[in-house]
């Protein structure tokens, strides 16, 4: 398996296939934390932590677990289980090792439990069906590489949004459009921009 | 349909488990008002007074220490 494989992962993930503008997933943080570019970039960091971890765990459960036993139709229910559970973990083990990574990082946790963006990434890798082309341990590889490309194509769009709000609020917006309407034209217009790298890969 | 039930319950007490554990760790001291800041920030209800005020106050000291400053020569 040659590192093309690895690179165009990433590059598919993050940006032709974004997670926010072309799939429409993690749309609440995307608008609920990109008000200042400081919050966006700890959630961005948090998101990548969690989602790197959760595809993995995700994709050993399903394939060592679940496929073997024939019950894959109870995948998501025990995702998003293995989601939480995870991220709990993460947030109790962050606590008790580093002040200085909690205070960075700790804070944005909570509000990763219900990221769709996570859930929807372990899901896909699943739908990839890795294994198949790859095997099982390479396409753990290739499935936590795409999910390491996700999370830096969340970041990318999260951070660009939160610094062109934060020039919005300098700007002369008219008063109807202030707030949310004039975020929601932009993350239109962002998601038009990002469907013409469509086909490149 | 047995192991069905046996993987969802051993996931569920998994996560009860992870939590109860979470809610038992103590959050450090200089964290808890960051974690108060976060939750303001994300929240989206416009009419909230909290973040209002919380805002105001944020300026008013920001005037202050320009005011200060300004008085001191910096």
């Amino acid at each position: 398996m040659s590192l093309t494989v690895f690179f165009v992962a990433i590059i598919s993930s993050m940006l032709i296939n974004n997670v926010i503008l072309m799939r429409f997933l993690g749309v609440c943080p995307f608008l609920g934390v990109s008000k200042k570019t400081e919050s966006a970039v700890g959630m961005s960091v948090a998101v990548m932590f969690v989602m790197v971890i959760a595809s993995i765990v995700t994709y050993l459960l399903y394939y060592y677990v679940l496929e073997p036993n024939d019950i894959t139709y109870i995948s998501t229910i025990a995702f998003i289980l293995v989601i939480a559970s995870l991220v709990q973990l993460v947030e109790m083990f962050i606590k008790k090792v580093s002040k200085k990574l909690y205070k960075s990082l700790g804070i944005y946790l909570p509000l990763i439990t219900t990221n769709c963006a996570i859930l929807g990434v372990a899901e896909s890798n699943i739908a990839s069906g890795y294994p198949t082309d790859y095997g099982v341990f390479q396409g753990l590889l290739v499935a936590s590489t795409a999910a390491f490309g996700t999370a830096l194509g969340f970041g990318l769009i999260i951070f660009a949004f939160s610094s062109i709000r934060e020039r919005l609020d300098s700007a002369n917006v008219p008063e109807a459009w202030k707030g949310v309407p004039i975020s929601l034209v932009i993350a239109g217009i962002m998601a038009l921009a990002f469907l013409g790298l469509g086909g490149i890969v | 349909m047995l192991l069905t039930i046996s993987i969802v319950a051993i996931i569920v007490v998994l996560y009860i488990t992870t939590f109860a554990m979470n809610k038992s760790t103590p959050i450090p001291e200089d964290c808890l008002e960051l974690i108060d800041e976060v939750s303001c920030d994300a929240c989206n209800n416009y009419s909230c007074t909290i973040k209002h005020d919380a805002a105001t106050i944020k300026e008013d000291m920001k005037n202050q220490l320009k005011y200060e400053q300004a008085k001191e020569g910096y």
